[in-house]
Protein backbone atom coordinates (compact mmCIF):
# COMPACT_ATOMS: atom_id res chain seq x y z
CA UNK A 1 0.00 0.00 0.00
CA UNK A 2 1.75 3.58 -0.99
CA UNK A 3 2.33 6.27 1.78
CA UNK A 4 1.11 9.53 0.27
CA UNK A 5 2.39 13.07 0.45
CA UNK A 6 0.14 13.91 3.48
CA UNK A 7 1.84 10.89 5.65
CA UNK A 8 -1.38 9.15 5.26
CA UNK A 9 -2.30 5.73 3.03
CA UNK A 10 -5.40 7.91 1.77
CA UNK A 11 -4.86 10.99 -1.17
CA UNK A 12 -5.35 14.22 -0.01
CA UNK A 13 -8.17 15.31 -1.64
CA UNK A 14 -7.81 17.48 -5.23
CA UNK A 15 -4.38 16.64 -5.48
CA UNK A 16 -3.00 14.42 -7.95
CA UNK A 17 -2.04 10.65 -7.48
CA UNK A 18 2.22 10.62 -8.33
CA UNK A 19 2.77 7.06 -8.38
CA UNK A 20 6.95 6.18 -7.52
CA UNK A 21 7.81 3.32 -9.88
CA UNK A 22 10.78 1.61 -8.79
CA UNK A 23 13.06 1.74 -12.10
CA UNK A 24 15.15 -1.80 -12.49
CA UNK A 25 18.62 -0.20 -13.67
CA UNK A 26 20.36 -2.38 -15.97
CA UNK A 27 23.71 -1.72 -17.28
CA UNK A 28 25.99 -3.81 -19.04
CA UNK A 29 29.06 -3.04 -19.72
CA UNK A 30 32.52 -4.77 -21.59
CA UNK A 31 35.17 -4.80 -19.86
CA UNK A 32 39.21 -6.17 -21.53
CA UNK A 33 39.78 -8.14 -18.56
CA UNK A 34 43.65 -9.53 -17.83
CA UNK A 35 42.58 -12.83 -16.55
CA UNK A 36 45.97 -14.09 -16.01
CA UNK A 37 46.29 -10.79 -13.57
CA UNK A 38 43.15 -11.89 -12.41
CA UNK A 39 44.06 -15.59 -11.80
CA UNK A 40 47.23 -14.36 -10.74
CA UNK A 41 45.69 -11.88 -7.47
CA UNK A 42 43.69 -15.04 -6.60
CA UNK A 43 46.16 -17.52 -6.33
CA UNK A 44 48.52 -14.56 -4.24
CA UNK A 45 44.99 -14.33 -2.66
CA UNK A 46 44.11 -18.24 -1.31
CA UNK A 47 44.53 -18.96 2.01
CA UNK A 48 44.92 -15.11 2.82
CA UNK A 49 41.18 -14.04 1.93
CA UNK A 50 38.90 -15.10 4.95
CA UNK A 51 34.90 -14.02 5.14
CA UNK A 52 33.44 -13.19 1.57
CA UNK A 53 33.76 -13.10 -1.53
CA UNK A 54 31.70 -11.51 -4.80
CA UNK A 55 31.92 -13.67 -8.22
CA UNK A 56 29.85 -12.15 -10.96
CA UNK A 57 27.35 -10.18 -8.61
CA UNK A 58 26.75 -13.41 -5.91
CA UNK A 59 28.04 -13.64 -2.73
CA UNK A 60 29.82 -16.25 -1.07
CA UNK A 61 30.28 -16.82 2.41
CA UNK A 62 33.62 -18.43 2.23
CA UNK A 63 36.73 -17.64 0.74
CA UNK A 64 38.57 -18.48 -2.03
CA UNK A 65 39.15 -21.88 -1.21
CA UNK A 66 35.08 -22.52 -1.91
CA UNK A 67 34.62 -24.40 -4.96
CA UNK A 68 31.67 -22.80 -6.37
CA UNK A 69 33.66 -19.00 -6.48
CA UNK A 70 36.88 -20.71 -7.87
CA UNK A 71 34.91 -23.10 -10.64
CA UNK A 72 33.05 -19.30 -11.51
CA UNK A 73 36.51 -17.78 -11.95
CA UNK A 74 37.75 -20.79 -13.54
CA UNK A 75 34.88 -20.95 -16.45
CA UNK A 76 35.13 -17.22 -17.03
CA UNK A 77 39.11 -18.34 -17.66
CA UNK A 78 38.24 -20.68 -20.15
CA UNK A 79 36.73 -18.47 -22.31
CA UNK A 80 38.39 -18.34 -26.18
CA UNK A 81 38.43 -14.82 -27.46
CA UNK A 82 36.87 -14.43 -30.85
CA UNK A 83 40.00 -13.03 -32.30
CA UNK A 84 42.36 -16.17 -32.16
CA UNK A 85 42.85 -18.56 -34.52
CA UNK A 86 44.96 -22.06 -34.79
CA UNK A 87 46.23 -23.55 -38.03
CA UNK A 88 45.76 -27.17 -36.63
CA UNK A 89 42.60 -29.82 -34.84
CA UNK A 90 44.70 -32.00 -33.44
CA UNK A 91 48.66 -32.14 -32.16
CA UNK A 92 50.91 -34.46 -31.57
CA UNK A 93 53.18 -37.75 -32.17
CA UNK A 94 51.93 -40.50 -30.87
CA UNK A 95 53.92 -43.68 -28.81
CA UNK A 96 52.74 -46.65 -28.10
CA UNK A 97 54.41 -48.82 -25.11
CA UNK A 98 53.07 -52.41 -24.09
CA UNK A 99 51.74 -53.49 -21.06
CA UNK A 100 50.92 -56.75 -19.28
CA UNK A 101 46.92 -56.39 -19.30
CA UNK A 102 46.80 -58.67 -16.05
CA UNK A 103 48.79 -56.68 -14.08
CA UNK A 104 47.12 -53.35 -15.27
CA UNK A 105 43.79 -55.26 -14.17
CA UNK A 106 45.02 -55.93 -10.96
CA UNK A 107 45.74 -52.43 -10.39
CA UNK A 108 42.86 -51.00 -11.03
CA UNK A 109 41.12 -53.73 -9.01
CA UNK A 110 43.06 -52.35 -6.34
CA UNK A 111 41.72 -48.90 -7.36
CA UNK A 112 38.41 -49.60 -7.42
CA UNK A 113 38.15 -49.01 -3.17
CA UNK A 114 39.38 -46.14 -3.37
CA UNK A 115 37.40 -43.17 -2.81
CA UNK A 116 38.50 -40.35 -4.82
CA UNK B 1 58.37 -33.92 -35.13
CA UNK B 2 61.52 -33.03 -34.48
CA UNK B 3 64.74 -35.22 -34.09
CA UNK B 4 65.16 -33.60 -30.32
CA UNK B 5 61.91 -35.36 -29.54
CA UNK B 6 63.16 -38.27 -30.86
CA UNK B 7 66.15 -38.28 -28.78
CA UNK B 8 64.32 -37.84 -25.56
CA UNK B 9 61.79 -40.58 -26.06
CA UNK B 10 64.51 -42.45 -28.14
CA UNK B 11 65.67 -46.30 -26.84
CA UNK B 12 64.22 -45.87 -23.39
CA UNK B 13 60.84 -48.30 -23.52
CA UNK B 14 61.20 -51.88 -22.78
CA UNK B 15 58.62 -52.72 -25.61
CA UNK B 16 58.03 -49.78 -27.66
CA UNK B 17 55.52 -49.35 -31.35
CA UNK B 18 57.06 -47.09 -32.55
CA UNK B 19 54.55 -44.98 -35.27
CA UNK B 20 54.14 -41.63 -36.57
CA UNK B 21 50.49 -39.78 -37.05
CA UNK B 22 49.98 -37.34 -39.51
CA UNK B 23 49.58 -33.87 -37.96
CA UNK B 24 46.06 -32.99 -39.62
CA UNK B 25 44.14 -36.33 -39.20
CA UNK B 26 41.19 -36.95 -37.06
CA UNK B 27 41.21 -40.23 -34.88
CA UNK B 28 38.48 -40.38 -32.94
CA UNK B 29 36.73 -42.74 -35.03
CA UNK B 30 40.10 -45.16 -34.82
CA UNK B 31 39.55 -44.58 -30.75
CA UNK B 32 36.01 -45.39 -30.64
CA UNK B 33 36.48 -49.37 -31.54
CA UNK B 34 39.98 -49.71 -30.03
CA UNK B 35 40.39 -48.36 -26.39
CA UNK B 36 39.15 -48.60 -23.04
CA UNK B 37 37.19 -45.73 -21.38
CA UNK B 38 39.13 -43.64 -19.30
CA UNK B 39 41.92 -41.13 -20.20
CA UNK B 40 45.23 -40.16 -18.54
CA UNK B 41 46.57 -36.26 -19.18
CA UNK B 42 50.13 -35.09 -17.81
CA UNK B 43 49.50 -31.47 -18.07
CA UNK B 44 53.66 -31.10 -17.23
CA UNK B 45 55.64 -27.96 -18.00
CA UNK B 46 57.67 -28.80 -20.90
CA UNK B 47 55.15 -31.45 -22.04
CA UNK B 48 51.38 -32.56 -22.62
CA UNK B 49 50.93 -36.12 -23.06
CA UNK B 50 47.71 -38.10 -23.23
CA UNK B 51 47.49 -42.05 -22.46
CA UNK B 52 44.75 -44.18 -23.48
CA UNK B 53 44.63 -48.15 -22.96
CA UNK B 54 43.92 -50.25 -26.18
CA UNK B 55 41.84 -53.48 -24.98
CA UNK B 56 45.13 -55.44 -25.74
CA UNK B 57 46.73 -53.36 -22.69
CA UNK B 58 48.98 -50.93 -25.36
CA UNK B 59 49.01 -48.02 -23.94
CA UNK B 60 49.30 -45.27 -26.64
CA UNK B 61 50.85 -41.74 -25.51
CA UNK B 62 50.12 -38.90 -27.60
CA UNK B 63 52.35 -36.06 -26.73
CA UNK B 64 53.25 -32.27 -27.81
CA UNK B 65 55.79 -29.81 -26.64
CA UNK B 66 54.57 -27.47 -23.97
CA UNK B 67 56.24 -24.61 -25.86
CA UNK B 68 56.10 -21.55 -28.30
CA UNK B 69 58.19 -18.55 -30.03
CA UNK B 70 55.99 -15.34 -30.72
CA UNK B 71 56.43 -14.02 -33.50
CA UNK B 72 55.05 -10.30 -34.17
CA UNK B 73 52.41 -10.30 -36.96
CA UNK B 74 54.44 -8.59 -39.94
CA UNK B 75 54.66 -9.47 -43.72
CA UNK B 76 57.41 -11.47 -43.25
CA UNK B 77 55.99 -13.47 -40.56
CA UNK B 78 52.57 -14.10 -42.14
CA UNK B 79 55.06 -14.99 -45.87
CA UNK B 80 57.31 -17.63 -43.00
CA UNK B 81 54.09 -18.96 -41.98
CA UNK B 82 52.75 -19.51 -45.84
CA UNK B 83 55.88 -20.82 -47.10
CA UNK B 84 56.36 -23.70 -44.38
CA UNK B 85 54.15 -26.05 -42.43
CA UNK B 86 54.71 -24.82 -39.01
CA UNK B 87 51.66 -25.11 -36.85
CA UNK B 88 50.76 -21.66 -34.64
CA UNK B 89 48.02 -19.82 -32.87
CA UNK B 90 47.32 -16.63 -33.33
CA UNK B 91 46.26 -14.26 -30.41
CA UNK B 92 46.23 -10.71 -29.63
CA UNK B 93 48.24 -9.97 -32.66
CA UNK B 94 51.21 -12.00 -32.30
CA UNK B 95 51.29 -15.16 -33.66
CA UNK B 96 52.88 -18.40 -31.63
CA UNK B 97 54.91 -21.33 -33.09
CA UNK B 98 54.28 -24.35 -31.34
CA UNK B 99 55.85 -27.34 -30.33
CA UNK B 100 58.91 -28.47 -31.16
CA UNK B 101 59.27 -26.20 -34.08
CA UNK B 102 59.55 -23.36 -31.71
CA UNK B 103 62.73 -24.52 -30.41
CA UNK B 104 63.75 -25.49 -33.70
CA UNK B 105 63.04 -22.10 -35.10
CA UNK B 106 64.45 -20.16 -32.19
CA UNK B 107 67.51 -22.42 -32.33
CA UNK B 108 67.42 -21.41 -36.14
CA UNK B 109 67.26 -17.82 -35.53
CA UNK B 110 69.44 -17.55 -32.25
CA UNK B 111 67.52 -14.30 -30.79
CA UNK B 112 64.42 -14.41 -28.33
CA UNK B 113 63.31 -17.50 -26.44
CA UNK B 114 60.83 -19.92 -26.45
CA UNK B 115 57.99 -19.04 -24.09
CA UNK B 116 55.95 -21.26 -22.00
CA UNK B 117 52.50 -21.50 -21.01
CA UNK B 118 52.91 -23.10 -17.79
CA UNK B 119 56.12 -22.60 -14.99
CA UNK B 120 56.66 -24.25 -12.34
CA UNK B 121 54.03 -26.88 -12.46
CA UNK B 122 51.26 -24.49 -12.69
CA UNK B 123 49.77 -21.83 -15.59
CA UNK B 124 52.90 -19.10 -16.08
CA UNK B 125 51.29 -15.82 -14.21
CA UNK B 126 53.86 -13.76 -15.80
CA UNK B 127 52.45 -15.00 -19.53
CA UNK B 128 49.47 -12.84 -20.33
CA UNK B 129 47.62 -15.56 -22.92
CA UNK B 130 49.05 -18.57 -20.86
CA UNK B 131 45.39 -19.76 -20.23
CA UNK B 132 44.49 -19.44 -23.45
CA UNK B 133 47.78 -20.61 -25.59
CA UNK B 134 47.83 -24.14 -22.82
CA UNK B 135 43.71 -24.57 -24.12
CA UNK B 136 44.66 -24.25 -27.50
CA UNK B 137 47.57 -27.15 -27.13
CA UNK B 138 45.47 -29.32 -24.46
CA UNK B 139 42.52 -29.47 -26.70
CA UNK B 140 44.54 -30.40 -29.68
CA UNK B 141 46.20 -33.56 -28.13
CA UNK B 142 43.38 -34.91 -26.46
CA UNK B 143 40.69 -34.92 -28.35
CA UNK B 144 37.15 -36.07 -27.91
CA UNK B 145 35.42 -38.44 -25.09
CA UNK B 146 34.78 -41.46 -26.72
CA UNK B 147 31.74 -42.28 -24.53
CA UNK B 148 29.47 -39.87 -22.54
CA UNK B 149 31.02 -38.11 -19.78
CA UNK B 150 34.11 -40.47 -20.30
CA UNK B 151 36.05 -40.41 -17.01
CA UNK B 152 39.67 -38.07 -17.58
CA UNK B 153 42.49 -37.96 -14.82
CA UNK B 154 44.76 -34.97 -14.75
CA UNK B 155 48.30 -34.84 -13.41
CA UNK B 156 48.33 -31.93 -10.51
CA UNK B 157 51.49 -31.24 -8.66
CA UNK B 158 51.14 -30.83 -4.85
CA UNK B 159 52.04 -27.68 -3.46
CA UNK B 160 55.82 -26.76 -3.27
CA UNK B 161 57.98 -26.91 0.15
CA UNK B 162 60.23 -24.53 -1.11
CA UNK B 163 57.70 -21.86 -2.37
CA UNK B 164 54.56 -19.80 -1.14
CA UNK B 165 52.41 -21.07 -3.52
CA UNK B 166 48.62 -22.79 -4.04
CA UNK B 167 47.63 -25.11 -6.94
CA UNK B 168 44.12 -25.07 -5.93
CA UNK B 169 43.23 -22.10 -9.24
CA UNK B 170 45.54 -24.17 -11.77
CA UNK B 171 43.02 -27.49 -10.63
CA UNK B 172 40.22 -25.21 -11.20
CA UNK B 173 41.17 -24.12 -14.40
CA UNK B 174 41.90 -27.54 -15.92
CA UNK B 175 38.99 -29.43 -14.16
CA UNK B 176 36.94 -26.41 -15.98
CA UNK B 177 38.76 -26.91 -19.78
CA UNK B 178 38.56 -30.73 -19.57
CA UNK B 179 34.53 -30.62 -18.76
CA UNK B 180 34.13 -28.28 -21.73
CA UNK B 181 35.25 -30.68 -23.75
CA UNK B 182 32.85 -33.16 -22.68
CA UNK B 183 34.56 -35.17 -19.93
CA UNK B 184 34.33 -36.23 -15.91
CA UNK B 185 37.26 -34.49 -14.89
CA UNK B 186 39.10 -35.31 -11.80
CA UNK B 187 42.68 -34.51 -10.73
CA UNK B 188 45.16 -36.84 -9.56
CA UNK B 189 48.36 -36.74 -7.41
CA UNK B 190 51.17 -36.43 -10.57
CA UNK B 191 53.81 -38.51 -8.41
CA UNK B 192 50.77 -41.14 -7.25
CA UNK B 193 50.05 -41.49 -11.57
CA UNK B 194 53.90 -43.31 -10.65
CA UNK B 195 52.88 -45.45 -8.16
CA UNK B 196 49.36 -46.78 -10.29
CA UNK B 197 51.93 -47.06 -13.64
CA UNK B 198 54.97 -48.92 -11.71
CA UNK B 199 53.60 -50.34 -8.87
CA UNK B 200 56.63 -49.97 -6.39
CA UNK B 201 56.15 -52.93 -3.42
CA UNK B 202 57.00 -53.02 0.27
CA UNK B 203 58.65 -55.55 1.27
CA UNK B 204 58.69 -57.61 4.57
CA UNK B 205 60.18 -60.53 6.10
CA UNK B 206 57.88 -63.42 5.86
CA UNK B 207 54.71 -61.44 4.29
CA UNK B 208 53.99 -61.18 0.76
CA UNK B 209 54.80 -58.29 -0.89
CA UNK B 210 52.45 -55.08 -0.98
CA UNK B 211 51.50 -53.71 -3.41
CA UNK B 212 51.21 -50.11 -4.73
CA UNK B 213 53.67 -48.85 -1.81
CA UNK B 214 56.56 -46.67 -2.08
CA UNK B 215 58.07 -43.81 -2.57
CA UNK B 216 57.35 -42.29 -6.02
CA UNK B 217 59.26 -39.23 -7.87
CA UNK B 218 58.20 -37.25 -10.74
CA UNK B 219 61.26 -35.23 -11.94
CA UNK B 220 59.46 -32.78 -14.65
CA UNK B 221 61.12 -29.42 -16.12
CA UNK B 222 59.23 -27.23 -13.79
CA UNK B 223 59.01 -29.30 -10.16
CA UNK B 224 59.77 -32.32 -8.94
CA UNK B 225 56.75 -34.33 -6.98
CA UNK B 226 57.37 -36.64 -4.29
CA UNK B 227 54.75 -38.72 -2.93
CA UNK B 228 54.79 -41.82 -0.20
CA UNK B 229 51.90 -44.35 -1.32
CA UNK B 230 50.66 -47.25 0.91
CA UNK B 231 48.12 -49.46 -0.89
CA UNK B 232 47.70 -46.82 -3.40
CA UNK B 233 46.40 -44.18 -1.03
CA UNK B 234 48.47 -41.48 -0.64
CA UNK B 235 50.15 -40.59 2.80
CA UNK B 236 52.72 -37.85 2.44
CA UNK B 237 52.70 -35.67 -0.88
CA UNK B 238 55.33 -32.45 -1.32
CA UNK B 239 57.27 -30.82 -4.36
CA UNK B 240 59.93 -28.33 -5.40
CA UNK B 241 60.14 -26.12 -8.06
CA UNK B 242 63.57 -26.41 -8.37
CA UNK B 243 63.90 -28.82 -11.58
CA UNK B 244 64.97 -28.91 -14.84
CA UNK B 245 63.70 -25.40 -16.10
CA UNK B 246 66.11 -24.20 -12.91
CA UNK B 247 69.17 -26.40 -14.31
CA UNK B 248 68.77 -24.71 -17.66
CA UNK B 249 68.74 -21.78 -16.63
CA UNK B 250 71.52 -21.88 -13.83
CA UNK B 251 73.67 -23.77 -16.53
CA UNK B 252 72.47 -20.84 -18.96
CA UNK B 253 73.90 -18.43 -16.59
CA UNK B 254 77.11 -19.91 -15.67
CA UNK B 255 78.46 -20.43 -19.28
CA UNK B 256 76.33 -17.98 -21.64
CA UNK B 257 74.61 -20.04 -23.57
CA UNK B 258 71.21 -19.64 -24.45
CA UNK B 259 68.48 -21.72 -22.15
CA UNK B 260 67.47 -23.47 -25.73
CA UNK B 261 70.77 -24.86 -26.73
CA UNK B 262 71.63 -25.87 -22.92
CA UNK B 263 67.88 -28.04 -23.16
CA UNK B 264 69.18 -29.38 -26.90
CA UNK B 265 73.03 -30.77 -25.36
CA UNK B 266 70.93 -32.21 -22.12
CA UNK B 267 68.82 -34.05 -24.23
CA UNK B 268 71.25 -34.96 -26.92
CA UNK B 269 74.76 -35.19 -25.81
CA UNK B 270 74.43 -35.62 -21.62
CA UNK B 271 75.27 -38.72 -19.56
CA UNK B 272 75.42 -38.74 -16.16
CA UNK B 273 77.60 -42.05 -16.22
CA UNK B 274 80.14 -40.66 -18.48
CA UNK B 275 80.52 -36.50 -18.00
CA UNK B 276 82.56 -34.74 -20.88
CA UNK B 277 83.99 -32.65 -18.54
CA UNK B 278 85.78 -30.70 -21.97
CA UNK B 279 82.50 -29.76 -22.72
CA UNK B 280 81.12 -26.57 -20.08
CA UNK B 281 77.92 -26.72 -20.70
CA UNK B 282 77.88 -30.84 -19.92
CA UNK B 283 80.42 -29.91 -17.06
CA UNK B 284 77.84 -27.49 -15.73
CA UNK B 285 75.06 -29.66 -16.04
CA UNK B 286 76.55 -32.64 -13.99
CA UNK B 287 76.87 -30.30 -11.24
CA UNK B 288 73.49 -28.79 -10.78
CA UNK B 289 71.84 -32.52 -11.38
CA UNK B 290 74.10 -33.45 -7.82
CA UNK B 291 73.04 -30.12 -6.57
CA UNK B 292 69.18 -30.93 -7.41
CA UNK B 293 69.80 -34.39 -6.26
CA UNK B 294 71.18 -33.52 -2.68
CA UNK B 295 67.83 -30.77 -2.55
CA UNK B 296 65.75 -33.38 -3.14
CA UNK B 297 67.05 -36.12 -0.66
CA UNK B 298 67.45 -33.09 2.02
CA UNK B 299 63.82 -32.59 1.66
CA UNK B 300 62.70 -36.07 1.79
CA UNK B 301 64.27 -36.77 4.83
CA UNK B 302 62.89 -33.27 6.35
CA UNK B 303 59.61 -34.01 5.31
CA UNK B 304 59.41 -37.84 5.92
CA UNK B 305 60.55 -36.83 9.86
CA UNK B 306 58.51 -33.80 10.74
CA UNK B 307 55.49 -35.86 9.72
CA UNK B 308 56.72 -38.92 11.32
CA UNK B 309 56.13 -41.06 8.29
CA UNK B 310 56.98 -44.77 9.24
CA UNK B 311 57.04 -48.49 7.23
CA UNK B 312 57.39 -51.69 8.59
CA UNK B 313 59.18 -52.97 5.72
CA UNK B 314 61.82 -52.34 3.05
CA UNK B 315 60.86 -50.21 0.71
CA UNK B 316 60.67 -49.15 -3.37
CA UNK B 317 61.41 -45.81 -4.58
CA UNK B 318 60.45 -45.33 -8.77
CA UNK B 319 61.29 -42.44 -10.25
CA UNK B 320 60.12 -41.32 -13.88
CA UNK B 321 59.66 -37.57 -15.52
CA UNK B 322 61.58 -36.17 -18.37
CA UNK B 323 64.17 -34.47 -16.06
CA UNK B 324 65.19 -38.33 -14.70
CA UNK B 325 65.54 -39.74 -18.15
CA UNK B 326 69.46 -38.32 -18.31
CA UNK B 327 71.12 -41.94 -18.17
CA UNK B 328 72.70 -42.61 -15.25
CA UNK B 329 70.37 -40.41 -12.76
CA UNK B 330 69.02 -42.88 -11.00
CA UNK B 331 72.94 -44.13 -9.88
CA UNK B 332 73.24 -40.90 -8.84
CA UNK B 333 70.30 -40.71 -7.05
CA UNK B 334 71.20 -43.74 -4.97
CA UNK B 335 74.51 -42.44 -3.94
CA UNK B 336 72.81 -38.72 -2.83
CA UNK B 337 71.23 -41.50 -0.52
CA UNK B 338 74.37 -43.48 1.05
CA UNK B 339 75.17 -42.16 4.54
CA UNK B 340 71.69 -40.36 4.64
CA UNK B 341 69.74 -41.53 7.83
CA UNK B 342 66.45 -42.22 6.62
CA UNK B 343 63.30 -43.20 8.61
CA UNK B 344 62.43 -46.08 7.01
CA UNK B 345 64.58 -48.48 4.87
CA UNK B 346 65.07 -48.42 1.16
CA UNK B 347 65.90 -51.74 -0.55
CA UNK B 348 66.07 -50.46 -4.07
CA UNK B 349 65.95 -47.16 -6.70
CA UNK B 350 64.13 -48.27 -9.82
CA UNK B 351 63.68 -46.37 -13.01
CA UNK B 352 60.42 -46.15 -14.73
CA UNK B 353 60.26 -48.67 -17.85
CA UNK B 354 59.12 -45.71 -19.82
CA UNK B 355 60.12 -42.58 -17.58
CA UNK B 356 58.39 -39.85 -20.17
CA UNK B 357 54.77 -42.08 -20.16
CA UNK B 358 54.44 -43.12 -16.54
CA UNK B 359 52.44 -40.01 -15.51
CA UNK B 360 50.24 -39.96 -17.89
CA UNK B 361 50.24 -43.97 -18.18
CA UNK B 362 49.05 -43.58 -14.24
CA UNK B 363 46.55 -41.08 -14.49
CA UNK B 364 45.29 -43.50 -17.22
CA UNK B 365 44.75 -46.43 -15.09
CA UNK B 366 43.11 -44.24 -11.91
CA UNK B 367 40.73 -43.39 -14.87
CA UNK B 368 40.08 -46.54 -15.72
CA UNK B 369 39.21 -47.92 -12.24
CA UNK B 370 36.77 -44.47 -12.38
CA UNK B 371 34.97 -46.01 -15.71
CA UNK B 372 35.29 -49.71 -13.79
CA UNK B 373 33.16 -48.11 -11.00
CA UNK B 374 30.35 -46.75 -13.02
CA UNK B 375 29.92 -50.42 -15.02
Amino acid sequence: MPVFSNGKKEPEPGRPIVRHEVIKETHTEQQQIDVTALAKAVAEALGKMPGRGIVNGEEYEDDFSNAKSLDKLADSMTVQRGNSEANFDDLGGVKETKKDVKEVNKTIDLLRGLDN
Amino acid sequence: MSDVLDDILGDKEVEVIESKKEKKTKPEQVIETEYNPGVGVDVGTSNIVVARQKKDGTFVNRFHRDMLYPLDVSDEAADLLERSDYLYVKVDGVYYIVGDDALKLVNAIGKGEVVRPMKDGILNPSLKESSELLFYIIKAVVGSPIVENEPLRFSVPANPVDRDLDNRFHEMILKNFFTKLGYDAKPVNEAMCIAYDCNPVMKEEGEADTPLSGICCSCGAGMWNLALAYKGLSLVEFSCTKSGDHLDEQVSKVTGYSNSKVIKIKEKKLDLNNVDMNDRVQAALSIYYDEMLGRMVHHICKEFKEKSSEMEGSIEIVVAGGTSMAPGFCNRLEEAFKGVNMPFDIYRVRHSETPFYSVSQGACVRAQADYSKLT
